[in-house]
C-alpha cells in the first residue's frame, strides 16, 4: 500500500519548510568563517588589535547563526528517515556515504574547532588560533561539498544501479558517485553563494554603524574586507550559475526548459522569455516578452543547439547534440511498466529467460514506470496502463513552471544586483568617497536580505524544478514517503513552524541587538558605547 | 567460512558499536552535566561555570550523535528507515529536546537577566534529559521487539497499523514505548549520563562544585550497579529472539541482503543471553560494566578525579557492549513477523558501500582522535580548574 498522496503532500511541504529555514544559516556560515579568517590572517600579519576585534566581533555574530545552524542540520538528517524511509532504503546503499563521510571527515573538523575559535584566545599562541579559524572555515565548506555530492546524486543519479532482489539502488562506483559534474557544480555554485551572502552582510552592517558614525575606523576595514572577498566570490558565482545552466541543459532538460517557460523547441538560438505567465493546464504562456536568441546562447553557449521544449521531451523525443536520440517520456514509461511487472514476476520466483530479457532490456527506465503507481489500479501490472493514462502520468512530470520560472528570475535579478553594489562599493572606496554617501551606504544596509532571498530562491528552483521525482528519473516522489498517516505529518509539520518561529525569533532578537552594538560588544573599552573618544581606537598594538 | 561480505558486515557492525560507545564516553557528560547546572550550581556563576566544563567541546561531541546517524543510515539504510519512521515522534522528542542545547548554550550568557537565564536553564535541561531518556527507552524496545513487517513486492515498511486506513496516529505508538522494562532502560541510561557528566565535572572543577560532583558521582555509580544487574535479571525473564540462518541461505552475498531471505527467528524465554552460553568470551562486556563503576566508587573515594572518569569511561563501554552482544546479530528484531526482523546480515549496504565507509572510517578515526585530544589539551591544562571566581573574571568571555 502506498502512502496516501495527501500525507506525501504534507511530507514534501514540512521538507521544503526544514531545508529552506537550514539554509537561512548555512551560507552565513560557509562565507563568514573565511572572512573571521581573512580578518585574523591581518591581525596575525600586522599585529593592529582592530583586525582582532574585527574578528571577535563578526565571529560573536557567527556564533549566533551558528547555532541555529547546527540544530536546523540535524533536522535534515533525521528528516530522510522520518517523512521519506522508502527514499532512504531505496537509495540509502548510495546517498548515505557522502552524508557519513561528512560526518567524519569535513562536520567533526568544524566542530571541533569552534570552541577553540571562541575560547582559545588566551590558551593558544597566534598562529595557533588563526589555524583553528582555518580548520572552522574549511570543515564547513568540505560540509557542504559532501552533502552538495548526497544532493548531486538526486539530480544525475551516476554510479549505482538497480537491484532487483534487494529491491534498492546499489552503488556500482564510488568515484564516478563523488566524481557527479553535478555535485561538483552545485558545491561550487552554493559555497560561492553562502561567501557572498556573507560578503553582503558584513558590508551592510558595516554600513550601518558608518551611516551612525560609529566606530569609523572598525567599520571601514570590515567593509573593505568585505567588499574585496564579494567582488571575487560574486564574479565566480555568476559564473558557476552559468555552468550550472548548461549542466541542467545536458542532464535535466525538462527542468531547463520548466525554468525557461519554453514549452514548444524554437528555431535555434531559441529567444528568452524576460516576462511571462506560465499556464501550467494549457501548456502555453500568456505575455511574453522575449528577448531574441539570448536563451540559445545562455544555455547551449551555441547558436545552432536546440533548446527542447517540454511538449517535445513529453510526448515527440528528441536528438542530443552528441547524436543520442532521447525518447518520449510517454515511451519511457511504457517501457518501465513492462520492466516493473518483469520485476515483479522474478521476485515472486519466477525464473523465465523471457521475463528476465525484458526486465535487462527496460530495467533502466524501471523509474518511469513507477510513475503509473498512481495511476493504475492496485493490484493490476503496469503494462495495463491506458494511453491516456500514460499520457497523464507524463503531464504530470512536469514541475510547476511558473513557480520555478519567476524564482529563477528573482534569484538571478538579485546576484546581479549584489554584483553591481560591489563593484560600485568597491570603485568609491578605492576613491575614498564610500563613507560620505549616505545614499550608498544605507542602499548597503537594505540589501542584507538580498542574497537570502536569491539563496531560498535557488534552493527552491533546483529542488522543486526535480519534482516529481526524489531521485531523477529513477524514483517518483509520491513513491518515497515514509507509510504514515496524514495527521502525524500535519502535527509535526505545525510543530516545526512553531519551534521554528520561537527559535529565529530568538536568534533574530539577538543577531539585531549585537549588530546594533557593534564592537562594543566585546567590552574592550576601546568602542563607541563604552569610551566616546573614537581617536585611540586604533591605537592599540 | 564467512565471505569478504559478511566480514565486511560483521566489521560495520563493530564500526557503529565503536561510534556508539564514543558518542556516550563524549556527549555522555555534556548531557550529563546538561542535567545537573541547574541543579548542582546555585548561583548564576557556579551555573556558568559548570556548563563553561563542556562548552569548549559540546559541538564537536554532538558530531558524533550525527556521524552516528550518518553510519546508521549509510551502513544499515533499513534500519535508519525502520526505525526512524516506525518510531515516529519518539524521534521528533529526541530532535525537538536537542534543539534546546546549542541554543541554550550560545544564548543563555548573552542577556544578564535572570528571567532569560532561568529559561535557558530549563531549557538545557530537558535538552539533556529528554534525549537520552528516550534513546534508552528505544533499546528497551529492542528488546522487546517492535510490530512491522514488510510488503513482499515493494519491500515497503510498515509499523503497526500505520498506513492502513483508518490507522491510528503514530503519537499512540510512542506512548506504547513506555513499557515499564523500557523505561528501566531509559532510567539506566539517565544515571548513566549523570555517573558520566559528574565524573567529568569533578575532574574541571574545584571548592564546593568539586565536592557536590563526587557525591552524585558515587552515588550514580551505586545506582549504575543495580540498574544494571536489575536488566540483566529481567531479561531473564522476557522472550528473546534467536537466529537461525536458513538451507535457504547457502552463502551470504548480496542476493540475500534483504529481509524476506527465509531465514528463521525464534523466541524463547531468557533467549537473549543465549549469546552468552554460545560465546562465552562476550561476558567480558558486563563484568567491564561492573568493573568500570566499582572503579567510579574506590577510585573516586581515594580523590582521584581522573582515575574515576576513567572507570566511568570504562563502565560505559561495558553497558554499550553488553547491549551490542546480547541483541547480536539483531538490530531489529520484529514481533509482528519475526522471521523479517532486521539483522546485520539482511539490512546492510552493498559491499562496495562498506567497503567505502569502513576505509575512510579507518583513516578518519585516528585523525580524529589526534586533533580532539589537541583541542581538550588546549583547552585544560594540568592545573585548569572551572570555578565561580573563574567564570567572574572572565565574564565577557564565557559562556
Amino acid at each position: 500500500m502506498l502512502p496516501s498522496l495527501l500525507s506525501v503532500e504534507l511530507a514534501q511541504f514540512q521538507f521544503a519548510f526544514v531545508a529552506l529555514f537550514h539554509f537561512v544559516f548555512v551560507p552565513l556560515t560557509l562565507g563568514l568563517t573565511w572572512i573571521l579568517f581573512t580578518m585574523e590572517l591581518m591581525y596575525v600579519r600586522t599585529g593592529k588589535q582592530v583586525y582582532k576585534d574585527m574578528t571577535r566581533f563578526w565571529g560573536k555574530l557567527l556564533g549566533i547563526n551558528f547555532a541555529i545552524g547546527v540544530l536546523s542540520g540535524l533536522t535534515m538528517e533525521f528528516s530522510f528517515g522520518l517523512n521519506w524511509a522508502y527514499y532512504s532504503q531505496f537509495v540509502g546503499d548510495i546517498f548515505g556515504t557522502p552524508l557519513a563521510i561528512e560526518g567524519l571527515v569535513a562536520f567533526m573538523l568544524e566542530s571541533a574547532f569552534v570552541g577553540l575559535f571562541f575560547f582559545g584566545w588566551n590558551k593558544l599562541s597566534k598562529k595557533q588560533h588563526l589555524a583553528s579559524t582555518f580548520c572552522l572555515a574549511i570543515g564547513s565548506s568540505m560540509s557542504a561539498l559532501l552533502i552538495l555530492v548526497a544532493n548531486g546524486y538526486m539530480q544525475v543519479p551516476v554510479g549505482g544501479h538497480f537491484v532487483w532482489e534487494t529491491m534498492r539502488m546499489e552503488t556500482t562506483s564510488l568515484a564516478t558517485l563523488f566524481m557527479n559534474p553535478i555535485a561538483q557544480i552545485g558545491f561550487a555554485h552554493t559555497v560561492l553563494a553562502g561567501y557572498t551572502t556573507a560578503a553582503v552582510f558584513v558590508i551592510g552592517i558595516s554600513a550601518f554603524f558608518l551611516l551612525k558614525k560609529r566606530d569609523m575606523g572598525f567599520a571601514k576595514r570590515s567593509m573593505a574586507i568585505g567588499l574585496g572577498f564579494g567582488l571575487v566570490s560574486s564574479i565566480m558565482l555568476m559564473f558557476m550559475g552559468d555552468q550550472q545552466g548548461l549542466n541542467a541543459y545536458h542532464n535535466q532538460p525538462l527542468k531547463l526548459a520548466a525554468i525557461e517557460a519554453e514549452w514548444t523547441t524554437q528555431t535555434p538560438p531559441a529567444n528568452f522569455n524576460a516576462i511571462t505567465f506560465p499556464d501550467q493546464s494549457e501548456q502555453k504562456n500568456n505575455i511574453e516578452i522575449q528577448i531574441p536568441k539570448v536563451l540559445g546562447l545562455l544555455v547551449t553557449h551555441s547558436m545552432e543547439t536546440p533548446v527542447f521544449g517540454i511538449k517535445d521531451i513529453l510526448y515527440n523525443g528528441y536528438t542530443r547534440s552528441d547524436g543520442v536520440k532521447v525518447p518520449a517520456m510517454t515511451t519511457q514509461i511504457s517501457q518501465g511498466a513492462m520492466a516493473y511487472d518483469a520485476m515483479v514476476k522474478m521476485r515472486a520466483g519466477n525464473e523465465s529467460p523471457t521475463v528476465r530479457a525484458t526486465f535487462e532490456k527496460y530495467k533502466n527506465d524501471i523509474g518511469f514506470g513507477m510513475l503509473l503507481m498512481r495511476y493504475v489500479p492496485k493490484g493490476e501490472p503496469l503494462s495495463s496502463a491506458t494511453a491516456k493514462q500514460i499520457h497523464e502520468a507524463a503531464t504530470s512530470s512536469v514541475p510547476n513552471v511558473a513557480s520555478i520560472f519567476w524564482t529563477f528570475r528573482v534569484m538571478v535579478g538579485l546576484g546581479v544586483l549584489m554584483f553591481l553594489m560591489i563593484i560600485v562599493g568597491l570603485i568609491t572606496t578605492i576613491r575614498n568617497t564610500t563613507w560620505d554617501k549616505r545614499w550608498m551606504l544605507r542602499g548597503m544596509l537594505y540589501m542584507i536580505p538580498a542574497p537570502w532571498i536569491a539563496c531560498l530562491c535557488g534552493w527552491f528552483v533546483t529542488e522543486h524544478g526535480r519534482q516529481p521525482w526524489t531521485v531523477y528519473n529513477i524514483l517518483p516522489t509520491t513513491l518515497s514517503a515514509s507509510t504514515l498517516n496524514a495527521w502525524d505529518i500535519l502535527a509535526t509539520l505545525i510543530l516545526f513552524i512553531l519551534f521554528y518561529a520561537l527559535l529565529i525569533g530568538v536568534e533574530m532578537f539577538l543577531m539585531f541587538k549585537f549588530a546594533r552594538l557593534g564592537p562594543s560588544a566585546l567590552h574592550t573599552n576601546r568602542y563607541h558605547f563604552e569610551k566616546k573618544n573614537d581617536a585611540n581606537e586604533l591605537g592599540g598594538k | 567460512m564467512m565471505d569478504l561480505f559478511s566480514v565486511l558486515q560483521l566489521l560495520s557492525w563493530v564500526a557503529v558499536g565503536t561510534v556508539l560507545f564514543i558518542l556516550m564516553a563524549t556527549m555522555g557528560f555534556d548531557f550529563g552535566a546538561g542535567m545537573l547546572a541547574r541543579f548542582v550550581g546555585k548561583t548564576d556563576n557556579e551555573r556558568r561555570a559548570i556548563i563553561n566544563v563542556v562548552a569548549p567541546t559540546w559541538d564537536g561531541n554532538q558530531v558524533w550523535l550525527i556521524i552516528a546517524g550518518a553510519c546508521l543510515f549509510a551502513i544499515w539504510p533499513r534500519v535508519y528507515a525502520a526505525s526512524f519512521s516506525g518510531l515516529y515522534f519518539g524521534v521528533l522528542v529526541v530532535l525537538w529536546s536537542l534543539f534546546m542545547r546549542p541554543v541554550a548554550f550560545e544564548y543563555r550568557s548573552k542577556i544578564e537577566t535572570t528571567k532569560w537565564r532561568g529559561f535557558w536553564d530549563w531549557m538545557l535541561f530537558f535538552g539533556s534529559f529528554l534525549p537520552i531518556l528516550i534513546l534508552g527507552v528505544v533499546i528497551g524496545n529492542l528488546f522487546l521487539g517492535m510490530p512491522f513487517q514488510f510488503d513482499p513486492e515493494s519491500l515497503r515498511f510498515f509499523y503497526g497499523a500505520q498506513g492502513v486506513d483508518g490507522a491510528e496516529p503514530a503519537l499512540l505508538s510512542l506512548i506504547l514505548l513506555l513499557m515499564p522494562f523500557a523505561l528501566l532502560f531509559g532510567i539506566f541510561a539517565v544515571i548513566m549520563s549523570l555517573m558520566h557528566g559528574a565524573a567529568y565535572c569533578a575532574m574541571r572543577t574545584d571548592g564546593v562544585l568539586y565536592e557536590r560532583f563526587k557525591k552524585i558521582r558515587s552515588v550514580c555509580a551505586i545506582l549504575f550497579i543495580l540498574l544494571f544487574a536489575l536488566a540483566g535479571i529481567w531479561l531473564c525473564f522476557i522472550p528473546g529472539f534467536h537466529w537461525a540462518p536458513s538451507a535457504v541461505i547457502s552463502s551470504f552475498s548480496d542476493s540475500v541482503n534483504h529481509p524476506l531471505n527465509g531465514a528463521v527467528v525464534s523466541i524463547t524465554i531468557g533467549g537473549w543471553l543465549s549469546n552468552y552460553a554460545e560465546y562465552p568470551w562476550m561476558v567480558v562486556a558486563p563484568i567491564l560494566g561492573f568493573t568500570g563503576a566499582i572503579m567510579v566508587i574506590v577510585l573516586g573515594n581515594k580523590g582521584k578525579a581522573v582515575g574515576a572518569f576513567c572507570g566511568s569511561l570504562v563502565a560505559l563501554f561495558g553497558a554499550v557492549f553488553t547491549m551490542g552482544f546480547s541483541l547480536f546479530p539483531f538490530l531489529m528484531p520484529s514481533t509482528l513477523s519475526p522471521d523479517q526482523s532486521l539483522t546485520i546480515w539482511n539490512s546492510s549496504s552493498s559491499q562496495l558501500s562498506l567497503t567505502g565507509i569502513l576505509i575512510v572510517a579507518l583513516i578518519m578515526l585516528p585523525i580524529i582522535f589526534s586533533y580532539t585530544t589537541f583541542v581538550y589539551k588546549k583547552m585544560w591544562g594540568r592545573d585548569d580548574r572551572m570555578n565561580a571566581e573563574e567564570v567572574e573574571s572572565r565574564k565577557y568571555e564565557l559562556y
